[in-house]
């Protein structure tokens, strides 16, 4: 995309915060949405690779003997991740909101409002991309080997896979949904707020695990992401159009999280209790 | 298992005239890098800004560090015997507006009560769900976060409420000399939690379940009643860090505490406790909330903009980090400087 000339803002001060929002117009979703909604496909990616469990569990305890540092070093930072990508986006936008001062001028608005065959946009690219990840998940050798680094890392390095070329390569691909999804907020907006998406990743994270998605790692669906991104949609919108004030599905949301993953390890262990 | 410092540093002659527990204490706060940060920041800060070292300002700093102390050292615990709860944040709100709210239909002390309550009932609920129902403590608690969060919504509306006891605001700024009465607490309490930590079989055996679970469980340690015990202090932190802020404050607002966790979890890393459990130390994590309180105050006071602070603390968490990989690997300190290659993740 190249420069786009009807953008400019409410309170334009500084020519800096201009410099910067004219970058920003040329490439939208790279800096100002570092935590933007990730879609399913790339929590159950980094999922699928384990990169968001602590290492517990009797299998990991194996792993941990050979490589804890690297995890626990790993897990820091997904950690410090957050903080760190958020003061990014403080920074890169000063802090202010940004908009789209002419949106008529530009096509920009075609990737969150446009329609095409009667579908909105947005819904067309999170299919398409669920099929071409689900495509790379499931059928492919480089979805295989995500789940075998997800099952057993120490295994899978010794079988030969290049665990490190292949966790990067699961981040990378979560980063670009995550700027795809960035793209289709921005563009269904107009514009973008330094806080856009915070907390997006709970929402996330609830979905893949509603999908079935194993939080330990080693198996899950990009089918079942996309059953779990609905069911909650579905959900959120249902409870507000019952009437109900809006933190009641974060209550609900609660319940629901627990209740789906203790009934998969219910299901595993074949008891109930532990 | 405890990370209890080295024997190779300079000033042994110094060690060496100390005795006991004390001797230890220098060992555990010399063995970590956290301390000579923290002093660097100081003399940094100090340099800078003619106002940083002045009384007024150590208490405030010592103020901002006690309500994220109040978390670290909780979380602490919880982290050394293997888990992770990312539901104080929301804990904190929720407790806040409990304090406020009740306060005009129970009375001051049932509202503190109920406040605190909701902290233990919070840590139990959380500690029953990871350690009968089997759950990952990250969800468990990752859950509780958004749910304790529609509940502070539920029970404090949306908008700011004033707290109607003249008592409650008055002991929450209460100052005793230039250090408040909350940082008087924290650092009684901080006490308190490090001799449970090194000198009772509580704190033993969190640090045997979070070095090793399974062989913890054929100890024949009670690792379930342990865990649960973490957990359930934790909330109650929580639910205390909540209620010095509202007293503080005077007020409750719904979006108290939010991302407090976060900022917890990096006074801990960054105090060297080992994230996957079986190490650590609230001494040090002290020096991680002082840490990012003194880099707080001081950035603002010598006028970088708020959006940078976040910057240069991300920056410190980092340090942390590599810092960590090095204490991980046993190396010794100028080592982990070098990349090394062998290692596979």
């Amino acid at each position: 995309m190249t420069r786009d000339p009807g953008l400019s803002t409410r309170s334009s001060q500084h020519e800096r915060a201009r410099e910067a929002r004219a970058r920003e117009a040329a490439e939208p979703s790279q800096f100002f949405c570092a935590e933007r909604k990730a879609s399913g496909a790339r929590a159950a990616f980094s999922r699928a690779a384990a990169q968001r469990s602590p290492s517990r569990g009797s299998e990991q305890r194996a792993r941990k003997a050979v490589g804890s540092v690297a995890d626990e070093s790993r897990e820091r930072a997904q950690k410090t991740g957050r903080v760190r990508s958020r003061s990014g986006t403080l920074v890169y936008s000063g802090g202010a909101d940004i908009y789209v001062a002419h949106p008529d001028t530009t096509w920009f608005a075609v990737f969150g409002r446009g329609f095409l065959f009667g579908l909105p946009v947005p819904v067309l690219l999170f299919a398409a991309l669920a099929v071409a990840l689900g495509v790379l998940l499931h059928m492919t050798a480089f979805g295989r080997k995500i789940f075998a680094i997800g099952g057993n890392e120490t295994a899978a390095a010794f079988s030969g896979i290049d665990t490190r070329k292949t966790v990067a390569l699961a981040y990378l691909i979560g980063g670009l949904t995550t700027s795809v999804a960035a793209l289709i907020i921005a563009s269904r907006v107009m514009g973008a707020q330094a806080n856009t998406g915070d907390g997006y990743e709970l929402d996330v994270i609830s979905a893949v695990i509603l999908g079935g998605t194993s939080f330990l790692g080693g198996s899950g669906t990009m089918a079942g992401t996309v059953v779990g991104v609905v069911l909650l949609a579905f959900m959120q919108n249902g409870l507000l159009l019952l009437g109900l004030p809006y933190y009641i599905q974060w209550i609900i949301t609660w319940g629901v999280i627990i209740s789906a993953v203790w009934v998969e390890m219910a299901a595993k262990r074949k008891r109930i209790l532990l | 298992m405890k990370a209890t410092g080295n024997a190779e540093i300079p000033a042994a002659g110094i060690l060496n005239s100390l005795t006991g527990n004390a001797r230890r204490l220098a060992l555990t706060a010399l063995g970590n890098p956290i301390w000579l940060s923290l002093f660097a920041a100081i003399c940094f800060f100090a340099a800078l800004s003619p106002h940083f070292l002045s009384w007024f300002n150590i208490g405030n700093i010592l103020l901002q560090a006690s309500f994220l102390g109040f978390l670290a050292i909780g979380l602490t615990l919880v982290i050394i015997s293997g888990h992770i709860d990312l539901s104080i944040g929301s804990l904190v709100g929720l407790c806040a507006g409990l304090s406020v709210v009740l306060q005009g239909e129970l009375g001051l002390p049932l509202a503190v009560l109920a406040a605190l309550g909701a902290g233990v009932l919070s840590g139990l609920v959380n500690g029953f769900f990871v350690e009968r129902l089997g759950v990952n403590s990250l969800i468990v608690t990752l859950a509780a976060m958004i749910g304790l969060k529609g509940l502070t919504f539920a029970v404090v509306g949306e908008s700011s409420i004033i707290a109607q006891s003249a008592f409650f605001t008055w002991i929450g700024s209460l100052r005793l000399g230039s250090i408040h009465l909350i940082a008087v607490v924290f650092f009684a309490l901080l006490i308190a939690a490090h001799w449970v930590l090194s000198n009772t079989r509580h704190g033993r055996e969190a640090y045997a379940i979070g070095g090793n679970r399974n062989a913890a469980v054929n100890a024949g340690i009670r690792v379930r009643r342990h865990v649960m015990v973490n957990f359930v202090v934790s909330g109650f932190l929580a639910a205390l860090c909540g209620i010095a802020i509202a007293a503080n404050m005077g007020a409750a607002v719904p979006t108290y505490g939010q991302g407090y966790e976060g900022w917890a979890i990096a006074a801990v890393a960054l105090g060297g406790t080992r994230l996957t459990g079986g190490a650590g130390n609230v001494i040090n994590s002290l020096a991680g909330v002082l840490l990012l309180a003194v880099l707080r105050n001081g950035l603002n006071l010598i006028h970088l903009s708020a959006h940078y602070v976040l910057v240069a603390i991300g920056l410190a968490l980092l340090i942390a980090l590599i810092l960590d990989k090095r204490s991980g690997a046993g190396k010794t300190l100028p080592a982990f400087f070098l990349f090394n290659k062998n290692r596979r993740g």
